[in-house]
C-alpha cells in the first residue's frame, strides 16, 4: 500500500467506521502518513469543538429566547438609519393622534369640552346660541340645561371636562 | 487508524436535538414534534450562516415550504432530507448576502465563555477562525465538512440531503478536509503542529 492509497483509507475508515489493518501498519512505518493522519485527527477534533460550541450557542440563544424574551428586542441591532426611521414614524404617530384628537373635539355633541342640551329641539337651539354668545369664556366649557323658552330661570352650569360634575358656578340665565 | 463510530458527533439528548432517523416522515399535527424539527433545522442553518436569525428564519422558511407541499412528496421516508435540502439550498442563497455575525451574537457567544471553564487562548482563536476558513472552501466541500462534522450527519444523510452519491460524498469530504489542512497550515499552523 502506498501513501495515497493509506491516506484515502484514512477517510473511509473515519467515515464509514471499517478498520484496515494494511493502512494501519503503512500509517504506523510512515512518518509522512502519519504526521498527515495527526492533522486530519486534530482538525476532527476542531471540528467537534466547534460542534459543541454551535450547540451551546443555541440552545443558549433558544433558552434566551422562551425565558428572556424582551432580551431580544433590546438587542434589535439598528443602524443609524433605523434608529432616524423609528424616531419618524413615532413622530408621524404622534401627529396622527394630535390631529384625530382635535378633530374629535371639534365633532359637535362628543368628546371633551363638548356643551351639551338636554331639552326639546327649540330650546336646544337657543341654549346653544347661548352657550356660544357667552363672551369671554369658551362656550365649551359648559353644560347648558335648557328648560323652555318660557321658563324664565335657565341655569347653566360650568362644566369641568375631566369632572363633568354640575355644582359649579350655578348662574341664571336673566344674570347673564 | 482508530474506530469511528456511524456518526462522528452523536446527537446531543441534552440539547433537544431530534436525531435524524426519527424524523424520517412528516410530523403529524404534534407541536413538540414540529419545534423539534425546527430546532434541528435552526442548528443546521446556524452551521452555515453562523447568524442565528437568519438561521431561524432559513428554519421556519423550510418547514413552511415542506408543510405546503407535503402531499407532493413522493417517498415520504425522506421527508427530513428533503426538508434539510431545502435549508441548506436557503442557506445558500443566504450565504451570498450573508452579513457578519451580530454583536448581539458576539456577545452571546463571550457570555458562554464567561460562564463556562476558560477555553485557552489558542482554543477561543480557533472558533473565531476556524467558521471563516470553512468559508473559503469550495461549497460542496464546505457543505459536506458541515453537514459530517458540525451537524453530525451519516455519509448517507449527506447523500440524501444533497442529493449526491455516497461515494461522491466520501470523496467531497476527503478533499474537503485535506484543503482545510492546507488553509490551517498556511494561516495557522500552530493548531496543527503544537
Amino acid at each position: 500500500m502506498n501513501c495515497e492509497e493509506a491516506k484515502g483509507r484514512w477517510h473511509e475508515v473515519f467515515d464509514e467506521g471499517a478498520s484496515d489493518r494494511a493502512a494501519d501498519e503503512h500509517v504506523r512505518d510512515c512518518a509522512e502518513c502519519r504526521r498527515y493522519v495527526d492533522h486530519m485527527t486534530r482538525i476532527a477534533d476542531m471540528l467537534g469543538e466547534l460542534h459543541r460550541e454551535t450547540e451551546s450557542v443555541v440552545s443558549h440563544r433558544d433558552s434566551l429566547e422562551r425565558h428572556q424574551a424582551p432580551r431580544r428586542i433590546v438587542a434589535i441591532p439598528f443602524g443609524r438609519l433605523g434608529w432616524l426611521s423609528a424616531a419618524a414614524m413615532v413622530g408621524l404617530a404622534v401627529g396622527v393622534a394630535l390631529y384625530f384628537q382635535g378633530a374629535e373635539a371639534d365633532r359637535p355633541g362628543a368628546g371633551r369640552g363638548d356643551f351639551q342640551v338636554t331639552s326639546d329641539q327649540s330650546s336646544d337651539v337657543e341654549a346653544t346660541k347661548l352657550g356660544l354668545s357667552l363672551h369671554g369664556v369658551s362656550a365649551e366649557r359648559y353644560l347648558i340645561v335648557a328648560r323652555p323658552v318660557s321658563e324664565p330661570n335657565v341655569q347653566l352650569y360650568r362644566l369641568y371636562p375631566a369632572l363633568r360634575h354640575e355644582e359649579n358656578e350655578a348662574t341664571s340665565l336673566e344674570g347673564l | 487508524m482508530g474506530e469511528k463510530t456511524d456518526s462522528v458527533i452523536p446527537i446531543d439528548s441534552d440539547s433537544g436535538a431530534l436525531p435524524m432517523r426519527a424524523c424520517s416522515s412528516p410530523p403529524a399535527d404534534d407541536k413538540a414534534t414540529w419545534r423539534d424539527a425546527r430546532d434541528q433545522l435552526v442548528r443546521l442553518a446556524y452551521r452555515f450562516l453562523w447568524n442565528h436569525d437568519q438561521a431561524e428564519d432559513v428554519a421556519q422558511d423550510a418547514l413552511i415550504r415542506a408543510w405546503a407541499k407535503a402531499d407532493e412528496l413522493r417517498d415520504r421516508d425522506q421527508w427530513w432530507s428533503w426538508v434539510c435540502r431545502i435549508a441548506v439550498q436557503r442557506c445558500r442563497e443566504r450565504g451570498r448576502i450573508r452579513q457578519r455575525r451580530s454583536k448581539h451574537e458576539e456577545k452571546l457567544r463571550h457570555e458562554l465563555r464567561e460562564g463556562r471553564k476558560p477555553d485557552e487562548p489558542a482554543g477561543r482563536e480557533r472558533h473565531e477562525a476556524l467558521p471563516k476558513l470553512l468559508d473559503e472552501l469550495p461549497r460542496r466541500q464546505r457543505e459536506v465538512l458541515v453537514l459530517r462534522h458540525l451537524q453530525g450527519m451519516a455519509v448517507a444523510e449527506i447523500a440524501g440531503v444533497l442529493g449526491l452519491s455516497p461515494s461522491t460524498v466520501r470523496v467531497h469530504l476527503m478533499v474537503g478536509r485535506e484543503s482545510l489542512r492546507r488553509l490551517i497550515l498556511l494561516r495557522h499552523p500552530e493548531w496543527l503542529e503544537g
